[in-house]
């Protein structure tokens, strides 16, 4: 049985390529070589805990993700369907790739997953979901990754049906072409779920630290009415962070009940919006950097009033600290531990998450109306 | 529950009675090995995870002559050698401005005049609004002192709702009796709130003590069985390897009983027994494990003997090495019957538990080191797979393993494969290391969280404390009374003194092999 090394200590079986009628002769078929072959019959199967569904458009997005299971796996072993909507199979309409995971463990081996790629032509996409429902594990709960560039609901029927297995479904805004656009179609569906079904963006884990920062330092205990104070907020972030700087703008609102007033572009990097909160004015103001990473950079709140200033400025530091800026400041400076999760790590820690977030999800109608007032 | 709420609409989402808050940890004893081992290290991994309160601060205070730059090197030491996660260079650097120094005696007034001009000093720096956590990190003897001091300083803060809150963390020992440790508790009421005070014990820290309310209130297969219809008896076994080390001086005077049962084994115990609580509050939860205190039977009178057994280790081997018995230990009087071993049988007087013997045992230089409570269940009847009376089916265990490794086990009758109709007893293994692939948190650590979120879910109340001493003063004044110059010896690496057998088998059951 052949075998490859996924870092440091997970390995996976060599694919088994077959047409999708073979996907469960073929789960077989790796389980029995591998207990003959590789455990010598000390083999463990992990508390299996999720259906992880995953769609992507291409196989170069698959090829990603594909890095980025045996990490989703190690925390939070599941049954994966990595399902390619627009790959291109060898024979036919579609085919089937099935290999097992699996970690070495002082005595024997534990097998942490088993990962079923359905990889169909664009004509057949229609196909993947009866695919999946087909090869899901009964009694386990069911999570549906989009991992598409698409915002979910203008992806259409394949996405209808899908979200239709799983009871949650987590997206990622990062790199929508049309942020506004896509607030506004997903906030709606969202709005349109019923009570049981979880929706999750991954920006919003993205933007958690920041969250909780920014909850903590303006906290009215160590900054007396800079919460009701706020009149300004700049915020710098990288290409493709400004559907992720939109959610964060949109939790502030909500929480704040700031209203949206107003919004425009005033360059092809630079975005502005006007909040009204108790007949004060918050201006927020969206600037891209030319280059870096998609990622929020630098987020100076301003509560100054006449002859009393009160500003902190956020700078991230590296992928592991953020900082407060003390030229920028009017608080002490201190570096705060806040690490850059992986996209991996995002995921495996929603898929333990099994409830709704409501204040995600007004976060997100507060997002909309900053888009409605956008669209103007 | 936290002692001042505040209005902050950005932590909203964030369960507030879990989120640490802003506040000075002041370590008493800051320059000793606790904190060196345990506490330091436990601060250092929630920071490096980010569970910390962005505005937070360290404070050691001792008598150790150090500055704060000869306190981040010895916090840096300590961390190298014992946090569960590597230290970092850069991280430390923006972690080490938070801790600091102050050199000082416990039973000084002046030091903590210092200490509290310190303490603003750090306030101001970080943004903390005055709340403050002493933990008390000294020997029994001087809490007293410690703690009048501080109230005396103006650093203890009245629960109103509006002052910063100040929270006190003991450690165990509280008292050797129940007379001392009623004074102890005297002591801390009359300068701290009782919802200040927070008695730990960090066995009740650790993963799998806290999953025994999930698994038994989380699974609706468990509780129905949960009673004395179904459950033969209980086994609690708290074992360690080591001898008595450089404790010899404390653990002389306490023994394994002071040592271990009055606090982290009756805790588990009453974990493992209490009743349903309606809400996870920790007052409610800490009512119903009261409840089980309440109801433990004395172990007094004619039935003393054939329900305590305690023993001392002699000589025997470790690891295959030589090892001294206990007298011979450093720091051991060579007369000392101070036991190293207890093995005991206790029962529960409520409806539930009624004529369920818990066995229990813990003691020093045992053949490993394993911490587990084994529920067995009864027997299924004497017919079917059960009619061979020469060979009777093993009856169901469900043995949770609290350390080494964290997890729990289900052993179950099965049919081996084949013609014949073969049954033999297989263990399911659940192991939190290998279900998992997180690592879960140090005790201390999960601990040092709650009390900055005040949370005392997993503390000690007052009656819990006195109640335990007031059961186990039963035992100790029984064998103070005896004036015994001998008690029974085990060797070095087994497990325990013949005594301790014939304690269960003559109720024709078994100490399981761990």
């Amino acid at each position: 049985m052949n075998t490859s090394a996924m870092g440091n200590k997970m390995r996976n079986t060599q694919p088994r390529r077959g047409s999708i009628a073979d996907i469960d002769a073929a789960l077989r078929s790796l389980w029995s070589e591998f207990h003959q072959d590789v455990s010598g019959g000390h083999t463990v199967m992990r508390a299996c805990m999720s259906n992880l569904i995953i769609y992507c458009d291409t196989k170069e997005e698959a090829a990603l993700i594909g890095k980025e299971i045996p990490a989703i796996v190690d925390i939070h072993p599941a049954r994966v369907l990595l399902l390619i909507g627009n790959g291109q199979p060898k024979k036919g309409n579609a085919e089937s790739n099935v290999s097992i995971y699996y970690t070495e463990l002082n005595s024997g081996w534990q097998v942490c997953a088993e990962r079923i790629d359905a990889i169909v032509t664009t004509e057949a996409v229609d196909r993947l979901p009866s695919i999946a429902r087909s090869h899901l594990i009964g009694d386990l709960p069911i999570t549906l990754w989009w991992a598409s560039r698409l915002p979910p609901p203008d992806a259409g029927d394949i996405f209808f049906q899908l979200a239709e297995l799983a009871n949650q479904i987590i997206y990622d805004n990062m790199g929508w072409a049309n942020p506004a656009k896509g607030v506004a179609s997903t906030t709606r569906w969202v709005a349109a779920q019923q009570d049981s079904k979880v929706v999750h963006n991954l920006a919003w884990r993205r933007i958690a630290g920041w969250r909780k920062l920014i909850g903590q330092v303006l906290d009215p205990q160590t900054a007396p009415d800079a919460l009701n104070s706020l009149n300004s907020i700049e915020i710098e972030h990288g290409p493709h962070a400004l559907a992720m700087t939109w959610v964060l703008v949109g939790w502030l609102a909500s929480r704040l009940q700031w209203k949206a007033v107003d919004g425009k572009r005033l360059s092809d990097s630079e975005l502005v919006w006007r909040f009204q909160h108790q007949q004060q004015d918050i201006k927020v103001v969206a600037k891209r950097r030319p280059e870096g990473e998609p990622l929020l950079y630098r987020l100076l709140f301003d509560w100054s009033r006449a002859e009393q200033p009160g500003r902190i400025c956020f700078e991230r530091l590296d992928h592991d600290r953020i900082g407060i800026d003390e030229t920028m400041s009017t608080v002490p400076p201190r570096v705060f531990s806040a690490q850059i999760p992986s996209r991996s790590a995002l995921i495996s820690a929603q898929l333990a998450h099994r409830s709704r977030e409501k204040i995600f999800e007004e976060a997100l109608k507060a997002s909309n109306s900053m888009s409605a007032v956008f669209q103007k | 529950m936290p002692d001042k709420h505040y209005d902050n609409p950005l932590t909203a989402g964030i369960n507030i009675a879990h989120a640490p808050q802003p506040c000075t940890l002041v370590i008493f004893g800051g320059g000793g090995d606790l904190s060196r081992r345990k506490l330091l290290p436990a601060v250092f991994n929630q920071a490096l995870d980010g569970e910390l309160p962005a505005n937070f601060a360290v404070l050691g205070f001792a008598i150790e002559k150090m500055d704060d730059v000869g306190y981040r090197e010895f916090a840096r030491k300590g961390i190298e050698q014992f946090s569960r996660q590597a230290l970092d260079a850069t991280f430390w650097a923006d972690f080490e401005p938070r801790l600091h120094y102050l050199e000082g005696s416990m039973d000084n007034p002046e030091a903590y005049k210092q200490l509290k001009q310190r303490l603003d000093e750090i306030d101001a720096h970080f943004g903390i609004p005055g709340n403050r956590v002493f933990y008390l990190a000294i020997p029994p003897t001087l809490i007293e002192t410690c703690v009048r001091q501080l109230k005396a300083a103006g650093l203890v803060m009245p629960v109103d709702g509006h002052s910063p809150f100040s929270r006190i963390i003991v450690e165990k020992p509280i008292g050797r009796d129940l007379e001392s440790a009623r004074k102890v508790n005297a002591t801390l009421s009359e300068n701290f709130d009782e919802q200040q005070i927070y008695r730990i014990d960090h066995y009740l820290g650790k993963e799998t003590v806290q999953n025994i309310l999930a698994m038994r209130f989380g699974n609706a297969i468990f509780e129905p069985l949960w009673n004395s219809k179904h459950i033969d008896h209980v086994q609690i076994t708290v074992a360690e390897e080591e001898g008595v080390g450089t404790r010899a001086g404390y653990y002389d005077k306490a023994g394994a009983l002071r040592d271990m049962i009055q606090n982290h084994i009756l805790q588990l115990l009453t974990l493992i027994a209490m009743e349903p609580p309606w809400i996870m509050d920790a007052d409610v939860i800490r009512d119903h494990r009261q409840d089980i205190l309440n109801c433990l039977r004395p172990i007094t009178g004619e039935n003393f003997d054939q329900s305590v057994v305690r023993a001392q280790y002699g000589p025997g081997f470790h690891h295959g090495e030589d090892v001294p018995g206990y007298r011979r230990e450093v720091g051991v009087a060579q007369d000392s019957v101070t036991e190293t071993y207890v093995a005991l049988k206790l029962f529960i007087d409520n409806w539930r538990w009624a004529g369920v013997p818990f066995y229990i045992r813990t003691g020093k230089r045992m053949p490993k080191r394993a911490s587990e409570i084994a529920i067995q269940f009864k027997s299924v009847p004497p017919i079917l797979f059960n009619a061979d009376h020469d060979q009777p089916l093993e009856p169901n265990v469900l043995a949770l393993s609290i350390q080494p490794n964290e997890g729990l086990s289900l052993r179950i009758a099965t049919k081996l494969p084949g013609a014949k109709l073969k049954i033999f007893p297989v263990k399911m293994d659940f192991r939190y290391g290998s279900t998992f692939g997180e690592q879960s948190p140090e005790a201390y650590e999960r601990l040092l969280l709650d009390v900055m979120a005040g949370d005392a879910t997993l503390f000690m109340r007052r009656d819990a404390v006195e109640s335990s001493w007031a059961w186990v003063d039963g035992i100790l004044n029984n064998w103070s009374s005896s004036r015994t110059r001998w008690i029974p010896e085990y060797a070095a690496g087994t497990w325990g003194p013949l005594e301790a057998d014939r304690l269960i088998e003559s109720d024709n059951r078994k100490w399981r092999m761990l």
